[in-house]
C-alpha cells in the first residue's frame, strides 16, 4: 500500500511539474502570436527546402511561429494519416498533399476554397507568377482546393556513352518513341548485362501515371470528355500506347525487372534509357557522378502536339483552419510564399522539379539564368508548355483502376498478356468500377 | 493462457453458503475471490482496451460503408461480404497466401529442428552457431528486404552471378510470376529457421538424459533409433507450439510484399494483409477492408483450433 501511495504521489508531482513545464513552454512570447503546423512529405527530398522557408517566413512575418510535423515517406502515407487526422479532429492547417489524392480530398470536403482568399489579393494573383495553366493543377469540381508547389513532369534521361558507342548522336536526340527504341534495341543488344530501357510500368499508382504520358503523348484521353465508361479497344491512340509497352519489352528491352533494380541498372551504367519524373534528377545525378556522361531529353512524343500529365504535390489549407481568422490568414500567407517566387526558386535549387511560378524565372535573385549553365535542369522547364492535368477517374474506384492498370502493363511486359487481350479486359475492368 | 484465468477463478469458487450467518461476516472465500479478480483485473482491462474492443469495432465497422476520412456512415449489411464472394483479388489473395503458408511452416519447422539437433550434438562452437542462426530473427524484415533485393537482382545481383558461373540460366526471383512466391518464402524461411531453432533447443534441453541411456538399454542406440524414440516424441508438446506460431507467423506475412513486389508481378504475390492494407488505407474503403479482416480472423481461429486438436491427440505431455 504505502509503495503504490508513493508512485502515486510521484506521479501526481512529476504531472503537476509536466503540466507546468508545458504551460510555461506554450505561453507565447507576444500574445497574439499564431501556431501554424505544417505537414510536408519526404523529408529526404524536401526537408532542406522547408527548413530554409520555415527561416526566411519567420523573418519576414514575426507573428507566425510553424511548426512541422514529422514528414510522410510517400504521398499515400500522408493522405492515410491526413484522413485519420480528420476523423479525429487532429488536422495541420497546411498540408503538401500528393496530386492524385485532390479527389479524395474534394470528395471529404477537407480542403479550405483558395478562390474568395485569391480574389481578395486582386489582380495581382496572376501578375505575381501564379499563371491560370498552373492555378488549374490545383482545381477539382469547380473549386481552387490548392496551388501547386513542387510539380513534376516526366522525362527522358539517357546515358549519352551508350547512345554514342550504338551509333547515336547525343546531342542530337530523337524526339519520337520510334527513335528511343531503336537505340535502346541496339544498347539492349551489347551484352546480356544490358537493358534497352526503363518506363515505370507496375501496379502501383505511378505505373498509370507514366501509362498517361504514353496516351497523352500519342494525342490520346484516358476517358472522353463527359463520358460515363470507356470504350478503349477501339480507340486507337489507346492501341498505340498499350502496344508500345508490347514494342518496348519486345524491341526496346524493356525487362520485366521491379522498379528498384531497374533503377540501379541505370545508375550502374548498364541502361541506355529511363523515362522517369523530374523529380529523379537530383537523385541521379548524386548516384552517378562522374561514372557516365548522364543527360536529360524530352519525353518522346508519338503525335506534333502531344502532352504530359503532371505530378507532384501542392499547398492545400485544411479546414482544421478554417475556423480561427488568425490561423487562416497566417496559412494563407505561408501558402502564397511557400508556392510563390522565393517557394519555387528553393525547391528548384535544393531538389529540381518543374517552376510552379513564372515570376522566379524572370528575377536574376531567384531563378533567371540559373538553367543556362545546367541542361538536364532546363528539359523540364522548356516542356512547361505540354503539360496537362493528370487525370483521375471519377467515383470512388478511382485510384483501384489505376492499380488495375499497372496490372495490365505488368501482364503485356511479362509477356503474358497480349496487347488486344489487354485492352479489352481494360475496357471492361474500369468500366465495371466507373460509377 | 491468461485467458483462461477468469473462467478457471470462477470455476474453482465454491457455491455461496446459503445461511443467513454468512451475511454477518465476509465468509473467507469472497476475499480470495476478490483477491484473484484483482490480479486479473489489469490484464482484463488492457485485453479488452487493446484487443476485445478494436475487434468488435472492426466487425461493425464491416457492416457499413465508412470511408477514411468521410463523415458519413451507413448499415449495408453484408454487402462487403457478398462483394467479398464475387472480387478477384481477395481470392488470388487467399490461395497466395495458403500457398505460401504450406511452403514456409513445413520447412522452417524441419530445417529449425534440424539445425537444433546439429547444434547441440556437439559442444563445439555450440554458442557460436545458435547466435548466427538467430541473427535473421532479431534484424528488421524490412532491412533484410533490401539486403535481398540487392542480392536478387536480375544482373548486378550476386545470386546470378553465382548462377550464370555454374552455367546456369540467370533469373527474375522477384519479377517471374513463376518464381515471385517461392521467392519470398524462401526469405521467410531464412528468416524463421532461426527462431524454431532457438524453441527447438529450449525443448532440447528438457529432455532428460537418463531416457537416451534407457534407450540404449534396451537396444536403441543409433542416431536414428534415439531421434524416433526419444528426441521427437518428447519434443511433442514444443512441435505444437512451434507449427501453431509458424502457421499464424507465415500466414501474417506482409513486410517482404510490401518492401519487395508490392503484390506484383500481375498479383503473383498478392497476400492476405497486403489486400487488407491496400483496400483500407491506400483505397480508403474501411468497410469493405474490415469484412476481410473478419472473414481473415475468423480463418486464422478456425485453423489454429484444428490444429490443436489434431496435434494434441498425438502428443504426449507428460
Amino acid at each position: 500500500m504505502r509503495i503504490s501511495l508513493t508512485v502515486g504521489a510521484g506521479l501526481a508531482a512529476l504531472a503537476a511539474t509536466t503540466t507546468f513545464g508545458l504551460v510555461a513552454f506554450s505561453t507565447p512570447a507576444k500574445a497574439d502570436q499564431v501556431e501554424l503546423v505544417v505537414q510536408y512529405t519526404q523529408s529526404q527530398i524536401f526537408g532542406g527546402v522547408f527548413d530554409a522557408l520555415k527561416d526566411e517566413f519567420e523573418a519576414q512575418n514575426p507573428d507566425v511561429t510553424v511548426i512541422f510535423r514529422g514528414a510522410h515517406n510517400t504521398y499515400s502515407d500522408n493522405v492515410q494519416a491526413l484522413l485519420r487526422e480528420a476523423t479525429v479532429g487532429d488536422m495541420p492547417h497546411v498540408n503538401y498533399l500528393g496530386l492524385s489524392y485532390l479527389p479524395t480530398i474534394a470528395d471529404r470536403g477537407l480542403a479550405v476554397d483558395l478562390a474568395p482568399l485569391m480574389e481578395a489579393a486582386g489582380e495581382t494573383f496572376e501578375e505575381n507568377g501564379w499563371t491560370e495553366s498552373l492555378q488549374s493543377v490545383g482545381r477539382f469540381g469547380g473549386r481552387q482546393l490548392a496551388l501547386p508547389f513542387a510539380i513534376s513532369m516526366s522525362l527522358t534521361y539517357y546515358n549519352a556513352d551508350l547512345v554514342r558507342q550504338v551509333g547515336g548522336d547525343p546531342d542530337n536526340m530523337p524526339s519520337d518513341w520510334d527513335g528511343i527504341i531503336e537505340l535502346a534495341s541496339a544498347i539492349d543488344a551489347l551484352g546480356p548485362d544490358y537493358a534497352g530501357m526503363y518506363i515505370p510500368y507496375s501496379a502501383n499508382w505511378y505505373g498509370a501515371w507514366y501509362f498517361q504520358g504514353a496516351l497523352f503523348s500519342h494525342g490520346g484521353e484516358m476517358m472522353q470528355p463527359g463520358a460515363t465508361e470507356v470504350s478503349i479497344t477501339g480507340d486507337p491512340a489507346w492501341q498505340t500506347a498499350i502496344g508500345l509497352y508490347d514494342r518496348m519489352a519486345e524491341e526496346g528491352g524493356l525487362k520485366a525487372v521491379g522498379d528498384q533494380a531497374q533503377r540501379q541498372q541505370f545508375i550502374a551504367g548498364r541502361m541506355g534509357f529511363v523515362i522517369d519524373s523530374i523529380s529523379r534528377l537530383n537523385n541521379f545525378e548524386q548516384s552517378i557522378g562522374e561514372r557516365f556522361d548522364f543527360r536529360t531529353s524530352p519525353h518522346p512524343m508519338g503525335v506534333e502536339d502531344g502532352r504530359l500529365p503532371t505530378g507532384g504535390n501542392l499547398a492545400m489549407i485544411t479546414t482544421a483552419a478554417a475556423d480561427d481568422p488568425a490561423v487562416l490568414d497566417a496559412a494563407w500567407r505561408w501558402v502564397k510564399f511557400s508556392t510563390g517566387p522565393v517557394g519555387t526558386t528553393q525547391v528548384i535549387k535544393l531538389v529540381g522539379y518543374t517552376p510552379v511560378n513564372t515570376l522566379a524565372l524572370e528575377d536574376p535573385d531567384l531563378l533567371k539564368g540559373y538553367f543556362d549553365t545546367r541542361p538536364n535542369h532546363r528539359t523540364a522547364v522548356d516542356q512547361i508548355g505540354v503539360v496537362r492535368d493528370w487525370f483521375q477517374f471519377p467515383g470512388e474506384n478511382g485510384l483501384r483502376i489505376d492499380t488495375i492498370i499497372g496490372e495490365h502493363l505488368e501482364g503485356i511486359v511479362d509477356d503474358s498478356l497480349t496487347p488486344d487481350d489487354a485492352l479489352v479486359s481494360l475496357e471492361e475492368e474500369i468500366n465495371r468500377l466507373l460509377p | 493462457m491468461n485467458a483462461r484465468s477468469p473462467s478457471s477463478l470462477a470455476s474453482e469458487r465454491p457455491s455461496p453458503a446459503p445461511s443467513a450467518a454468512g451475511v454477518l461476516k465476509a465468509p473467507p472465500h469472497l476475499a480470495s475471490t476478490f483477491i484473484g479478480w484483482s490480479f486479473v483485473l489489469p490484464f482484463l482491462v488492457a485485453l479488452s482496451m487493446f484487443v476485445l474492443a478494436p475487434t468488435a469495432a472492426v466487425i461493425a465497422i464491416s457492416f457499413t460503408d465508412w470511408q477514411l476520412g468521410r463523415d458519413t456512415i451507413s448499415f449495408v449489411g453484408l454487402e462487403n461480404y457478398r462483394a467479398l464472394l464475387t472480387a478477384r483479388v481477395p481470392r488470388i489473395s487467399a490461395a497466395n497466401t495458403i500457398i505460401y503458408a504450406l511452403m514456409v511452416t513445413p520447412l522452417s519447422v524441419i530445417l529449425g529442428l534440424w539445425l537444433a539437433i546439429l547444434i547441440e550434438s556437439s559442444p563445439m562452437g555450440r554458442a557460436f552457431f545458435r547466435s548466427a542462426c538467430f541473427l535473421p530473427v532479431v534484424s528488421t524484415t524490412v532491412a533484410m528486404a533490401i539486403v535481398w533485393e540487392f542480392l536478387l537482382h536480375p544482373t548486378l545481383g550476386p545470386v546470378n552471378s553465382a548462377l550464370l558461373l555454374f552455367g546456369l540460366p540467370a533469373q527474375r526471383f522477384l519479377s517471374d510470376a513463376a518464381l515471385v512466391l517461392p521467392t519470398l518464402a524462401f526469405i521467410a524461411i531464412w528468416e524463421n529457421a532461426g527462431y524454431t531453432m532457438v524453441l527447438f533447443v529450449a525443448g532440447l534441453k528438457s529432455i532428460s538424459a537418463e531416457l537416451y541411456d534407457a534407450a540404449a538399454v534396451d537396444g536403441a542406440d543409433r542416431p536414428w533409433e534415439r531421434f524416433w524414440t526419444v528426441t521427437f516424441p518428447l519434443l511433442g508438446p514444443t512441435m505444437v507450439f512451434v507449427v501453431i506460431i509458424m502457421l499464424l507467423r507465415s500466414f501474417r506475412v506482409f513486410e517482404t510484399v510490401a518492401t519487395l513486389t508490392g503484390g506484383g508481378p500481375r498479383r503473383a504475390s498478392e497476400v492476405m494483409l497486403y489486400t487488407i492494407y491496400q483496400e483500407g488505407f491506400q483505397f480508403f474503403q474501411i468497410g469493405y477492408a474490415s469484412a476481410i479482416t473478419v472473414v481473415f480472423v475468423a480463418f486464422l481461429l478456425l485453423l489454429t483450433l484444428v490444429n490443436f486438436r489434431l496435434m494434441d491427440r498425438s502428443v504426449h505431455y507428460k
